[in-house]
């Protein structure tokens, strides 16, 4: 069994994130603690002080407490309905502090790749997703809000440890994901056909994969990867070095980023391990 | 699984079928040769040239010798053997290995310097240290795993050593496991004990809860020492309390006196 993160501010309720866990859970069980978080709103990070009379808060107040509860039942109910195991947990404002302790002890946070705090910010990923992404003790994985269950799992490699650390844990998290179909493709920009240490990645995922294949792509991942990836319909991507390190700066413009930002397919992205 | 090509240990095959059945995973022999201090060695030497091709052959036919005992000893039990012959720096040969493998087991007296290292040796240390993948230290005799200690202090590092255990064993799941925590002196006990007993329940059945205050010698030895048939689960090798762990003397006489697996994440 694993215990998955769910994770819904005020009424963004993700529905692309519950059919991806109802996906999992049909697999193997999981044991979903959902967090639901007051909305982030401007109105709250002024001092209470400012505001002379308390009447208007307290009545902003009770309309968010309302669309919380609403999310809630939402939620307990399609848990029940699709026979997933749950545990709900109320708080108050999203706090970026609160999720990453929690993600230490989960094994993967599951979030939506428009909705994810989307009342501070719709451009996605916004800062509060990049927090997540980059301070998340466990996989995350970010998924559109129209979910197709994917009939491929595309992995980006890049020769470095980042990107096996990712593929490794998606490996062990959903194992029953590797039977399908898998592509693993080295993306640069330039005139050769080498994809570094190609012999041990295709050990590696032979091992791993039901049927793999390797690839080198000869264009700009960050212009032209979503249009390659549209073409193939109902994709998975993994992506590593969402980081810390230098990778981090790296990122700032990588693909996966702009993928996210399109919201056309489930992107699994990990750090650790 | 890493070797010496000219010296290997049965036991410690054995062990690393065990596990290659337990996962149904392949087991890839990768036999280190380190020719290029070798050559050094011997241009050092004043030895003549026949007698050094001689002794290149002779290292060749034993590193054969082994290669086929160990591709032999796989398929009695059942195991699919892989073959990787590496002849330069064996550290950095392995570490490139690591990026895409799942775990390495090694035993903790594999070196590759002349002189006899106190275990473990500086080839398992820097494993260790710089490994991409977790490292499972085989035992000196393996007769089962009864119970699965889980080192903990709180931090990042002891909670992904737990996780990525349980996500290559997942077949432990009804075996007895304690967590141990290990604490400096006077700390509050369990920290965060809610959360990581919640982990914990979702993926194990039986779940016990230990605490060190300390890490005096004698205590962890008293613990360790009568027992039997556990494996040790431990993180952060090199880094923050647990590496105390594993000081160099410290380690040594864990190493010596007790003889069970150790699961050795760093990242």
């Amino acid at each position: 069994m694993k215990k998955i993160l769910f994770v819904c501010d005020g009424d963004n309720f993700p529905k692309g994130a519950v059919d991806f866990i109802k996906m999992i859970n049909e697999n193997e069980p999981v044991h979903v603690k959902a967090l639901f978080f007051a909305p982030v709103d401007f109105q709250q990070m002024i001092p209470v002080s400012y505001i002379p009379v308390a009447e208007p808060y307290v009545r902003l107040k009770e309309s968010e407490k309302k669309l919380v509860h609403k999310s809630m039942e939402l939620f307990t109910s399609l848990c029940e309905a699709n026979n997933i195991k749950y545990q709900v947990n109320g708080n108050d404002e999203v706090d970026k502090d609160l999720l990453i302790k929690e993600s230490r002890f989960a094994d993967a946070l599951v979030i939506s790749e428009e909705l994810f705090c989307s009342d501070y910010m719709s451009y996605q990923p916004n800062v509060y997703m990049k927090e997540v992404l980059h301070g998340a003790e466990c996989p995350v994985v970010v998924v559109p809000e129209v979910f197709a269950r994917p009939d491929r799992i595309v992995a980006a490699y890049d020769g470095r440890k980042e990107s096996m650390i990712a593929l490794k844990q998606f490996c062990y998290l959903f194992p029953q994901l590797t039977e399908l179909p898998a592509e693993f493709v080295y993306i640069k920009n330039d005139e050769g056909e080498d994809v570094p240490d190609q012999g041990l990645l295709k050990e590696y995922v032979t091992d791993h994969f039901n049927s793999s294949g390797i690839a080198k792509l000869h264009f700009d991942s960050n212009k032209y990867f979503t249009a390659w990836a549209e073409k193939k319909k109902n994709i998975l991507l993994v992506a590593g070095s969402y980081g810390r390190s230098a990778v981090s700066d790296l990122f700032h413009s990588s693909f996966a980023e702009q993928v996210i930002h399109e919201h056309k397919m489930p992107v699994f992205i990990a750090h650790h391990g | 699984m890493a070797m010496d090509a000219q010296k290997v240990k049965s036991s410690a095959i054995d062990f690393a079928c065990y596990v290659a059945l337990l996962t149904k995973s392949r087991l890839t022999g990768v036999f280190l040769e380190n020719l290029l201090s070798e050559e050094i060695r011997e241009l050092a030497s004043t030895s003549s040239n026949s007698s050094q091709i001689n002794s290149i052959e002779e290292r060749n036919e034993s590193t054969e010798e082994n290669i086929r005992f160990f591709r032999e000893a796989c398929e009695k039990r059942g195991v699919q053997p892989n073959i990787h012959r590496k002849r330069g720096i064996p550290e950095d040969e392995m570490i490139e290995e690591s990026r895409f493998a799942d775990m390495i087991i090694v035993d903790t007296e594999t070196s590759f310097k002349k002189k006899i290292e106190s275990a473990p040796s500086g080839f398992v240390k820097e494993l260790l240290e710089k490994a991409e993948c977790p490292v499972l230290i085989s035992p000196e005799s393996f007769e089962g795993i009864d119970e699965i200690v889980f080192t903990y202090n709180g931090s990042g590092s002891s909670v992904l050593a737990i996780k990525q255990f349980t996500y290559l064993f997942p077949h432990f799941h009804n075996k007895k496991i304690t967590l141990l925590e290990v604490n400096r002196e006077n700390e509050i006990a369990i920290r965060s004990k809610p959360k990581i007993s919640e982990w914990l329940r979702v993926h194990y059945e039986s779940i016990n809860f230990k605490v060190l205050n300390g890490i005096a010698d004698e205590e962890l030895f008293k613990y360790f020492l009568d027992r039997k048939n556990l494996l040790l689960v431990m993180g952060a090798y090199g880094r923050g309390v647990l590496s105390s762990l594993l000081k160099p003397s410290r380690a040594t006489l864990i190493l010596i006196a007790t003889n069970f697996p150790i699961f050795i994440t760093h990242h």
